[in-house]
């Protein structure tokens, strides 16, 4: 049992590695870890778990507790599964922060000197270098991890740590799984349901993001319950909690304003603050349409939609995918192309779980529109793809080539044959070029 | 100076066209430093190579030095690397080492930093910084690394945009764990 500082100025006193940015993103290999933690040797049966205490004095601010060997304690090249608890307290601490509030205490294992963090919750892994070894311990570990809390979540009041470090002498991997699948997972299991289970229709603002600005000075990208960022980094509740904490932040509230389209999700309030946000460049947005008005693509999304003028429909893809699509270019060059912040009727960026919404293009017809997507993602999406369609969309082992794709398409009936192909044909619809309206539009 | 050929079939041409001259990014990130307290010191040669733009200021006890070697786009952040690396094998972590481009492609840039090269982890393992210097709106971004004088943080346009380093490395986990777990 640890105690640790808890006033402002001392939070970080007695810390001997070097918290900053420039430590970000480090990988650590086999050779080089003195300890890891979590990761794919334990079945990632491990853990950082926040939670929100309702009264002040369910949190002893600054009690650091560890169960288990410290750092200097264990063999160079040890490996053990760990769970990581905060518990923190402040009056104005809801739930809703619990993701923010997550990101705040991976920081320590993010940007300390000489720590690799990979992945979250209970796909973790962690590992510590031999060179930073010496300088580190868990009460110092929790220290950070509480004093990093309070100083980018200024509502964090009371904070205190336990940190498992499961050898098998205090229980090995089955102490972690028993505490995950009783406590922690049906945790994550609830709060994730809340999100999934909010609609569009459910708020009274959304969010918007600048961040990719410095890249693609135009793009403005827009959050909403059912409609997650390209690069997949927040959610709905995400961008709410960065925006009470840092309201003058790349991350604003969006109103929605009046709706006047709710097929294409087309609201005044997006439609002005977007103006306002992209140097008065793009004037109009639909939410859930990659064809008419889509939002702006910055460069990191994970996945594209695009438009197939020979099918009339749109096909998918994803970063992994390496080969041609129908529209003869691979995601690079077709991400080359649709980024940078332009409006490009036609083309949308998606994070891997747009997909997942229920108003996923439905301004284009949705899944009823999707003609093509490559094998692996069409595998991942599979639980959100209606099952009547999931055959009828083709991959790249029919083919690329259009004459065989609208043969494959007629053949299994795919309901774009009907729904919007004249006559058995496909009709393309004439795409206006970037930043242009669509005609008769001003 | 002379222009390198990026044409040596190890590393990849992008299709990007510079929308600024070294001197316009020159001029702007040596405005940027001023503005952030430092003086603009005569590059000496470090080595094999002379900096583009060199900086110095002493606050809290520290002295902070940096050099910059100043290129016109993602094609030559290879050859920009390299002439850092030179420097730091004379001069070890007794300075900041920093690529400034003008702005660039982010798609290009997830491609040279991970997802068509490997270039990421030669710079986190070398503590270079890779900042994007867009001299039309007079804004500095670190997007990569981080300067040791954290009150840089006041002065970036966008500082979370350090985080970018956290996006790639995530990117970059599958490569590792096929690395180590086949």
């Amino acid at each position: 049992m640890y105690q640790a500082p808890t006033e402002l100025d001392e939070l970080f006193d007695g810390v001997e590695i070097e918290i900053s940015p420039r430590w970000m993103g480090q990988r650590i290999r086999k050779d080089d870890m003195h300890l890891e933690l979590g990761g794919p040797k334990h079945g990632y049966q491990s853990y950082i778990h926040v939670e929100v205490a309702r009264h002040p004095d369910d949190v002893e601010d600054g009690r650091i507790e560890l169960i288990g060997p410290d750092i200097n304690e264990v063999e160079p090249g040890s490996s053990f599964p760990f769970g990581v608890w905060l518990r923190c307290w402040g009056s104005q601490l809801t739930e809703d922060h619990v993701d923010p509030l997550i990101r705040a205490g991976f920081m320590p294992f993010e940007q300390g000197e000489g720590w690799m963090l990979v992945n979250t919750r209970d796909t973790i892994w962690i590992r510590l270098n031999k060179e930073s070894a010496p300088k580190n311990s868990w009460h110092r570990m929790g220290q950070s991890l509480l004093g990093m809390a309070k100083i980018n979540f200024p509502l964090v009041e009371r904070g205190e740590a336990l940190i498992i470090i499961a050898s098998p002498e205090v229980g090995g991997v089955g102490l972690i799984k028993k505490i995950l699948d009783t406590t922690i997972r049906p945790e994550w299991e609830a709060y994730d349901a809340r999100l999934m289970g909010l609609e569009d229709e459910d708020v009274d603002v959304f969010y918007g993001c600048t961040l990719c600005q410095t890249f693609a000075p135009n793009h403005v990208c827009c959050i909403t319950p059912q409609r997650n960022p390209y690069c997949g980094i927040m959610s709905y509740l995400g961008a709410k909690a960065t925006v009470e904490i840092d309201p003058y932040g790349y991350s604003f509230v969006m109103p929605k304003g009046e709706c006047l389209d709710p097929v294409m999700g087309r609201y005044t309030g997006v439609d002005q603050t977007v103006y306002e946000r992209s140097s008065r460049t793009v004037k109009r947005v639909n939410l859930y349409s990659a064809l008419k008005y889509p939002q702006t693509n910055c460069g990191c999304f994970e996945a594209a939609a695009f438009y197939i003028p020979e099918l009339d429909g749109i096909g998918l893809v994803d970063r992994r995918y390496p080969g041609d699509t129908p529209i003869g270019m691979n995601f690079s060059k077709l991400a080359g192309f649709m980024s940078g912040g332009n409006q490009n009727h036609g083309t949308m960026g998606l994070s891997i779980r747009t997909p997942k919404s229920k108003k996923f293009l439905q301004g284009d017809g949705g899944w009823e529109r999707i003609v093509w997507m490559p094998k692996e993602y069409k595998i991942l999406l599979a639980e959100c793809i209606p099952e009547e369609l999931y055959d009828k969309i083709a991959t790249e082992e029919v083919g690329i080539d259009i004459p065989t794709l609208k043969r494959f398409l007629i053949d299994v009936q795919h309901p774009i044959v009907t729904r919007f192909w004249k006559d058995g044909t496909p009709v393309p619809l004439r795409i206006p070029k970037s930043n242009e309206p669509w005609p008769g539009d001003d | 100076m002379p222009r390198l050929t990026l044409d040596e079939d190890w590393y990849r041409h992008y299709d990007e066209t510079s929308l600024y001259t070294r001197q316009d990014v020159v001029r702007a990130l040596s405005a940027f430093l001023q503005y952030a307290g430092y003086t603009i010191v005569p590059p000496e040669v470090i080595g094999f190579m002379k900096p583009d733009v060199a900086a110095e200021r002493a606050g809290g006890g520290q002295r902070y030095r940096m050099i910059f070697v100043v290129r016109e786009g993602i094609n030559e952040a290879v050859e920009g690397f390299r002439q850092l690396a030179s420097a730091k094998c004379f001069r070890k972590d007794s300075l900041d080492y920093v690529l400034a481009l003008p702005p660039v492609s982010e798609h290009f840039l997830i491609e040279f930093l991970i997802e068509r090269e490997e270039w990421f982890f030669p710079i986190k393992d070398g503590l270079f910084q890779l900042w994007l210097v867009n001299p039309s709106r007079e804004k500095v971004d670190c997007i990569l690394g981080w300067p040791r004088d954290d009150d840089f943080r006041h002065y970036f346009a966008n500082p979370q945009l350090a985080a970018f380093a956290s996006y790639i490395a995530e990117k970059a986990t599958a490569k590792i764990m096929a690395q180590e777990f086949g």
